[in-house]
């Protein structure tokens, strides 16, 4: 069954300038139990498309569903199903890890009993559970990364959008959240991310989209997308369909 | 709405172990005010006690013809008189700091033993000249009278039976507001309600553009709250703060002046007029609440947030000292001004001026503008481009 179904996604920003579209009629869809790869060079469209999955922002046009849920017309729906993970560690650094589980695990609808045993297991499965005193403000990088990861959990929700989960992470920390996403597909969880690390994505994701200035241009299983380009890597696929696809040495700007 | 008060519940939790937020809603209030007060109070009663023991020094100028005037002047304890030859001499000397006061005395000999004239000369913006002007001319009519009453023996008249058939009595009508009364009629609606905005200002821009520049606002929008729910219960949070600010800073005002503040210490608040400001001050604390809500929402950061709120709170200022220290008073429906109507609402509450028509006003004033506020905040959170900046 499809868990995530995007069709000529549009996102357009009107600004002082002139009109930005961000993202210009992306199409794609993820599978249940799946782990989905969106890449791209800064600016190309990621964070704004997965957004619009979190119904964060609204799409100009096209339409997005989360198991059969349309992000405008069911957002309530759609927010219940999904954990969503900004670039940012959105975490408050005055509530201690215990805290902010229980806290997101109530306003996404638990009882206190199954709030406090879903973060009890999901701090356990982090590998938290003995900080799970400490104030968030005196983690360390890695450990909050963990705990934003969790709050994602808390109310075990069948999709998880991640935007850049091992972004700034040192490579024990990113292996161990890499492993934890592998976990999470092993029980199930579909799983939506986004990512500059072409090796990450090569090892986790079954599948793989690479967004450029708004457009997805490439999509497909990422041995599929080595072999078509003649045996190298993930990164030279990336490198070479972005340079195909007109990208400067520079990089991307969304443009009008 | 169940999630609003989840909400408010983290942020409070928050903002009790946020030590800026502490600091400026209870410790501020509480030990800053009866500082103020015990400071202004000792230096006020040093002051009253050192006038109380002053004996001015008279530069006096008293003709020949007023021998009787140069010995009292002379015998008295209660100034220290120095004579000068001239008036000219007199004025030189004041100018020159010789003396608190001058007296140039004048015989008129045509009105008899006590036909005298007499000219004070004293400096207004000096309290010791002022003082010393008093005890002179309090000395000037001991000495007047002493001589009536001895003209009057020498004519074989008893005192009594001249004494004129009426009397004076002076009644004040203020209910014996005392300078305490005056300080907290002054400056509790004036302290009252810029300390909802101090209470509010900070800790309201933690919770919305912190939340931006923090990137939690990204989750909280991804969670299962409405809209609505995140409006109400920062809303709430905002508001229990800045209400908590308001009272906690009442508190360290009474404290201050009732407890510390010595000779200023002799107001109170009747507990009518508790209640009172009450009724006025919740919608009050609303609209600023939302307001703060509102402007907060805006900024990216907050330090941007300080900058925009900053123009609220010196308008408020500005407000309140026009309402507070112009001295023009509200009528009617001017109540319905807002902040400046609360504000003149509170005072007249403590002096017992206004009725209820008044406070009615400035009641549904404050309550239309925060509903008015507060359904503009839910707007804002239903906006990609203030939310995300776009």
């Amino acid at each position: 069954m499809t868990a995530i179904l995007v069709q000529d996604l549009t996102k357009v920003f009107p600004t002082r300038r002139g009109e930005v579209r961000a993202v210009a009629g992306v199409s794609f869809h993820v599978e249940e139990g799946e782990i989905f790869g969106l890449l791209g060079p800064n600016g190309a469209g990621k964070t704004t498309t997965l957004r619009m999955l979190a119904t964060l922002l609204t799409p100009t046009s096209g339409r997005a569903q989360v198991l059969g849920h349309d992000v405008v017309a069911e957002p309530d729906r759609v927010r219940a199903k999904l954990g969503f993970l900004a670039t940012e560690t959105g975490l408050y650094e005055r509530l201690t890890p215990w805290e902010t589980l229980l806290f997101f695990a109530r306003i996404f609808g638990l009882s206190r009993e199954e709030a406090q045993k879903r973060a009890q297991a999901t701090l356990q499965l982090l590998g938290l559970w003995e900080l799970r005193g400490r104030k968030v403000g005196t983690l360390s990088s890695g450990e909050r990364q963990k705990l934003s990861l969790g709050r994602c959990l808390i109310h075990n929700p069948p999709v998880l959008v991640l935007d850049e989960p091992t972004f700034g992470l040192d490579v024990f920390v990113a292996r161990a959240v890499v492993q934890l996403i592998e976990e999470l597909r092993d029980q199930g969880h579909t799983v939506l991310l986004s990512t500059h690390d072409m090796h990450l994505a090569e090892r986790l994701c079954d599948r793989v989209g690479i967004l450029h200035l708004g457009k997805l241009v490439v999509e497909g299983r990422p041995g599929e997308l080595v072999a078509r380009e003649g045996g190298v890597d993930l990164e030279e696929v990336f490198f070479r369909t972005l340079m195909r696809a007109g990208l400067s040495p520079g990089g991307a700007k969304p443009v009008p | 709405m169940r999630g609003a008060w989840l909400l408010l519940g983290k942020e409070l939790r928050q903002a009790v172990r946020d030590r800026r937020t502490v600091f400026m809603t209870v410790a501020f209030p509480l030990v800053f005010y009866p500082l103020l007060f015990g400071l202004l109070g000792n230096l006020v009663g040093q002051e009253q006690a050192r006038l109380e023991a002053l004996v001015p020094r008279v530069l006096a100028v008293v003709p020949d013809q007023a021998p009787e005037l140069a010995q009292a002047l002379s015998e008295t304890t209660e100034l220290r008189v120095s004579f000068y030859p001239s008036v000219a001499a007199l004025r030189r000397g004041l100018a020159a700091g010789a003396g608190e006061v001058g007296l140039e005395a004048e015989r008129i000999p045509a009105r008899g033993e006590l036909g005298y004239r007499f000219v004070l000369y004293y400096r207004a913006e000096q309290q010791e000249s002022q003082v010393g002007l008093a005890k002179l001319r309090a000395f000037l009519q001991g000495f007047l009278r002493q001589l009536t009453l001895e003209k009057l023996a020498a004519m074989g008249v008893e005192p009594a039976e001249v004494e004129p058939p009426f009397s004076v009595e002076v009644v004040d009508l203020g209910g014996g507001v005392s300078l305490g009364g005056l300080l907290l009629t002054q400056l509790l609606p004036y302290f009252l309600v810029l300390s909802i905005l101090l209470g509010a200002l900070g800790f309201g821009a933690e919770i919305t553009a912190g939340e931006k520049e923090r990137g939690t606002i990204s989750t909280l929008l991804a969670s299962c709250l409405s809209r609505e729910e995140i409006v109400a219960g920062k809303f709430l949070a905002i508001l229990t703060v800045s209400l908590a600010s308001a009272l906690l800073s009442s508190l360290g005002l009474l404290i201050g002046i009732q407890a510390f503040g010595g000779p200023l210490g002799q107001g109170g608040v009747s507990l009518a007029a508790a209640g009172w400001i009450l009724v006025v001050l919740l919608p009050l604390a609303v609209a600023l609440s939302a307001a703060v809500l509102i402007v907060g929402s805006f900024a990216r950061t907050q330090k941007e947030a300080s900058v925009y709120l900053l123009p609220l709170y010196m308008l408020v200022i500005l407000v309140g000292m026009t309402v507070m220290f112009g001295g023009q008073r509200l009528q009617g429906a001017e109540y319905a001004i807002p902040v400046a109507g609360a504000m003149a609402a509170i005072r007249g509450a403590l002096s017992g001026e206004v009725g209820v028509v008044e406070i009615g006003w400035s009641l549904a004033s404050s309550t239309v503008v925060g509903g008015l506020l507060l359904l503009i905040s839910v707007r804002i959170y239903r906006s990609e481009k203030v939310l995300f900046r776009i």
